[in-house]
């Protein structure tokens, strides 16, 4: 594994992850991802990232309840781990930091 | 599931399950059917179960794969394999002693089982094998054994078929020396038969050309082996043509026959019909009882027991010619032999060809699998010895949680593994000597791989058996060791699997020295019989076949002028005819014959050999009282000589009482002018025949010729002018009389060859086994040396108490060995009636010898610890 680093996708499912929190599975994921970011993604893109994100600890998982739409599944329910949100919060603190380092000029227009 | 899916959707499911990680797999299909219940309000029914059926696909990736439940078994396996791997590669010395001895051990005891196999499995093409027995005869005089026929009377075959409903039908064949031609062409023939008309359909010889029953029945018809067709008529058709026999009787080729396969007793080139003998002789020539000159078959009826049948014989032999043998006190006995043994359980007179040996054919088997033991023996010495270095391995496991059971499991697949490339090392080694084996032991037996597949079948139970053996107690010993005792460093081989393999070891030694003793007395029996004083003088001579002539007569015209040629010719010293020459049995065995004073009852069996008035001074035999033949006394045709065995026969203390006595000899009387000392007429082998000699003009048989050997091509070249100018195209065959001498040792020359190859074999893979053992156990006790050697022993010390313990093992071997050696050696030479006694040295020198080959097996290691620096040894302590 690839230590600790996010890819761009596991950064925007993490994200969700967190908007989502205590109702994120598989579909509420893709559809927050359409709507935010206007992204289509395939479910089983989706189920394979968030393997991912459990793989590295970043989320955690645990079934819910079941509803009838599912044919009777349950669900999958994700969670920031702590070591998550501290992944997510550094990235955005960086992201900042290298924002508010940009120079005025530099950004032309904006 | 409450509602019934689409077919397309529930595939897909079907595949999900299949495919997908179980604890994945409920919130993944959870969501696809909630993307489909939308879908199927969004976009229809239709379309919303294609788009379920792709985005299941989607999951085909290796994250959602079953991860493929834990398999206990592959991976022990993969376990097993990379341990024994890493063992081999880790020991490689002791891996390549190992895997190199046994690899010898089996190809030697292939190469012997093949050869064993070839010699079990004579004569087993016939269809009709079980119910096919040949009769021999015995022929007794005055109670006691006298000849041992391979074949018999003509009446044998005939009368048992005439008496008993069990015999179905039978067979008779008689030997016909005589040469056939072609247009002009003489051809020389191996074994030509007469055989009556059923022959075809007894025994399963396919015939190319021609019906079964029909091509020897009737006269003067004649069936060929495929190769002797070739030979005579190429490429023509044989069938319809007519051959010439002996120059004057022609035979209707009526059929060709495939060529007998090599494993069969029988070989013949040509079969003339039965009937044709009978019409030449006389039709009792079919029932008579005194002549054994004949082979008979017969067939018994299925599920006869030949036991219980032929004892009644005895009952119709006495109602038949029981009178007869009465009055010469004689007795004739049939013995059934049943088919497919012939070739191994019979060596008698007037085989068709030369037969196999039981007692060297399971000699054979024993010596194999000997190297097989040996070789297995290796194993499991190396492999338990070796034990100790692996008691860690063994305890670190245990920890870890393996089972007993998968201990053994690894040390049998680790002799699994290694018999398995032994095992094709040494299909390798017999692929390439193959032909060099098959060479060296001898040219009756040029054969091939065998095709039967209970030859294979046993060949695999062999090697598994052999993995079983070797690698059982190993396995059983190294499962055993106690964890915590072996990972504490508390270890020492136990003294149970020190005993045994002591005892091992021993074994093998026994049998080494077994095999070495073996090899050494048949070397010197050999030696000694070929060192006799023959008493006939056998060297330079050329023997030349006699013609076939249609008459005395004619051979009476020609014969004294190539005599006569032969005096004139400068190359040739001496000349003499007779009716055999030394080196075989003179096949003329005459019973009946008695002093004119004595009765029938009185009578004796001799070998008889008619010669003319050259035949002693040619081979240097001398006359011990009276005198040799010799034309000048007139009417010596009368008079015979005898050998001094023959005179003991005939009842005389003194061999001067013989002279001039008179023998009543098939209703003629001659007179006894001298007696012959005893010479070896047949090989050495043999005790002395009672011999009569009579004199004869032209014998028919052979011209011995002592020739000039300085340009040997060209005294042969003259002799065959002087052949053809008294004879004609006639078939100028000839050999030197010390080649057929010899060949009478061939068997036990070949014996003694075979069983040298395979002991030196047994012994190289045994000292392989000793190598690798003292080896290892010098390596353990490197440390010993090394602080002996600080406190001051010497090199020579160190070597006497290192190899110590192994020549202790020899020499118990040696002391077990040679009783065993011996017993076997009485009964070996019991066989002959001229042997060498068994003395000390026999056993000594081949003890010496490996004594001192197990010495310097085990010094060599010895004396590398020995040399070592204590410092270096000693240094880790």
């Amino acid at each position: 594994m690839k230590g600790t680093n996010l890819g761009e996708l596991e950064e925007l499912i993490m994200l969700s992850v967190g908007i989502l929190y205590d109702e994120a599975y598989g579909i509420a994921i893709q559809n927050e991802i359409k709507e935010r970011c206007n992204r289509s993604i395939t479910i089983s893109t989706v189920h394979s990232v968030l393997g991912r994100l459990e793989d590295k600890g970043f989320i955690s998982a645990r079934y819910g309840g079941a509803t009838p739409e599912r044919g009777g599944r349950r669900k999958r329910l994700f969670t920031l781990t702590s070591s998550g949100e501290a992944t997510i919060t550094k990235m955005r603190k960086m992201r900042n930091n290298m924002w508010d380092s940009i120079p005025k000029v530099a950004l032309g227009n904006a | 599931m409450h509602r019934k899916d689409p077919w397309i959707v529930q595939k897909a499911n079907k595949f999900l399950e299949r495919f997908c990680e179980p604890y994945l797999l409920e919130s993944i299909q959870g969501d696809l059917e909630e993307r489909y219940y939308e879908n199927q309000s969004l976009k229809g029914k239709r379309i919303a179960k294609w788009i379920y059926l792709f985005q299941s696909l989607g999951f085909l990736r290796s994250r959602f794969k079953k991860r493929k439940k834990y398999s206990n078994f592959e991976a022990m396996f993969k376990n097993y394999f990379t341990a024994t791997i890493r063992n081999l590669t880790k020991n490689k010395f002791y891996a390549s002693i190992n895997i190199f001895g046994l690899a010898i051990g089996m190809a030697a005891g292939f190469m012997i089982l093949q050869y064993v196999y070839h010699e079990l499995t004579y004569d087993d093409f016939h269809e009709n094998k079980e119910n096919i027995y040949r009769v021999q005869t015995n022929r007794y005089n005055a109670g006691e054994l006298t000849t041992q026929w391979a074949a018999g009377a003509a009446g044998a075959g005939y009368h048992l078929h005439e008496n008993f409903p069990e015999v179905v039908d039978f067979v008779n064949l008689h030997g016909s020396g005589v040469g056939i031609s072609y247009e002009n062409k003489y051809f020389e023939l191996e074994s030509p038969y007469y055989a009556r008309e059923n022959f075809f359909q007894v025994f399963s010889i396919p015939l190319i050309q021609g019906v079964d029953s029909l091509v020897l029945k009737g006269l003067y018809k004649v069936v060929l082996s495929e190769s002797l067709a070739k030979k005579i008529f190429g490429d023509e058709n044989p069938v319809g043509k007519t051959i010439l026999q002996n120059d004057h009787r022609d035979f209707l080729v009526t059929g060709v026959y495939k060529d007998f396969p090599k494993r069969s007793h029988m070989n013949f080139d040509l079969l003339y019909s039965f009937d044709t003998y009978i019409a030449l002789s006389s039709e009792e020539a079919r029932t008579e009882w005194n002549w054994d000159g004949f082979l008979n078959y017969v067939v018994l009826q299925d599920g006869t027991d030949p036991e219980e049948f032929s004892s009644k014989f005895d009952q119709m032999i006495q109602e038949k010619v029981g009178e007869e043998m009465e009055q010469f006190n004689a007795g004739i006995e049939f013995v059934l032999q049943p088919l497919t043994k012939i070739h191994l359980i019979s060596n008698y007179r007037a085989e068709i060809k030369p037969t196999g040996d039981e007692t060297t054919t399971y000699f054979l088997l024993i010596i194999g699998m000997f190297v097989l033991f040996i070789a297995w023996i290796n194993y499991i010495n190396l492999t338990t010895a070796r034990s100790l270095s692996r008691a860690k391995e063994v305890g670190i496991r245990k920890v870890m949680g393996s089972y007993r059971s998968h201990l053994i499991g690894q040390f049998m697949f680790e002799s699994f593994f290694i018999n398995l490339i032994a095992f094709s090392l040494a299909a390798l080694i017999v692929f390439l000597v193959f032909p060099a084996f098959n060479n060296f032991v001898g040219n009756s037996s040029a054969y091939s791989w065998p095709d039967a597949p209970f030859f294979w079948i046993g060949l695999t139970a062999i090697f598994f058996l052999g993995i079983l053996l070797s690698g059982f107690y190993p396995a059983f010993v190294l499962s055993n060791f106690k964890p915590i005792a072996v990972l504490k460093g508390r270890f020492a081989a136990s003294s149970s699997g020190n005993i045994l393999r002591k005892s091992l070891v021993t074994f093998q030694f026994l049998a080494s020295v077994v095999l070495i003793t073996g090899t050494f007395a048949v070397y010197k029996q050999m030696d000694y019989l070929q060192a006799q004083d023959l008493g006939v003088n056998i060297d330079q001579n050329m023997i030349i076949r006699s013609p076939n002539f249609r008459s005395d007569s004619v051979r009476n015209i020609k014969d004294p002028i190539f005599k006569n040629r032969l005096s004139n010719n400068s190359s040739i010293k001496g000349q003499t005819r007779s009716t055999a020459v030394p080196g075989r049995s003179a096949d003329w065995n005459a019973g009946g014959i008695r002093l004119i004073t004595q009765t029938d009852a009185e009578s004796n069996q001799y070998r008889v050999l008619g010669a003319d008035d050259q035949f002693m001074d040619f081979y240097g035999l001398e006359v011990i009282a009276g005198r040799k033949f010799d034309q000048s006394f007139g009417a010596e045709h009368e008079n015979v000589l005898f050998n001094e065995e023959a005179v003991a026969k005939l009842g005389f203390r003194e061999i001067e009482e013989a002279l001039n006595k008179k023998i009543f000899f098939w209703g003629d009387t001659f007179n006894i002018v001298g007696v012959v000392k005893n010479y070896r007429h047949e090989s050495p082998k043999q005790a002395y025949d009672a011999m009569i000699f009579r004199y004869m003009e032209t014998p028919n048989g052979y011209y011995s010729v002592n020739i000039n050997t300085e340009n040997m091509r060209e005294s042969v070249d003259q002799i065959q002018a002087d052949w053809e100018a008294a004879f004609g195209n006639k078939i100028f065959d000839f050999f030197f009389l010390d080649d057929y001498y010899n060949e009478q040792y061939e068997s036990e020359v070949k014996f003694g060859s075979i069983f040298g190859l395979f002991a030196v074999l047994a012994i190289l893979v045994a000292c392989l086994g000793l190598f690798g053992l003292a080896s290892f156990i010098t390596s353990l006790r490197s440390k010993e040396v090394g602080v002996r050697k600080v406190l001051g022993a010497s090199m020579q010390q160190l070597l006497v108490l290192l190899t110590g313990d192994f020549v202790k093992l020899v020499a118990i071997s040696i002391l077990i060995a040679a009783p065993i050696s011996w017993w076997l050696l009485q009964n070996w030479l019991d066989s002959f009636d001229n042997r060498i006694s068994l003395g000390v040295m026999v056993f000594a020198i081949p003890a010496i010898t490996i004594i001192l080959i197990a010495v310097v097996t085990v010094a060599f290691h010895t004396f590398k610890t020995a040399r070592l620096n204590p410092a270096d040894t000693l240094h880790d302590e």
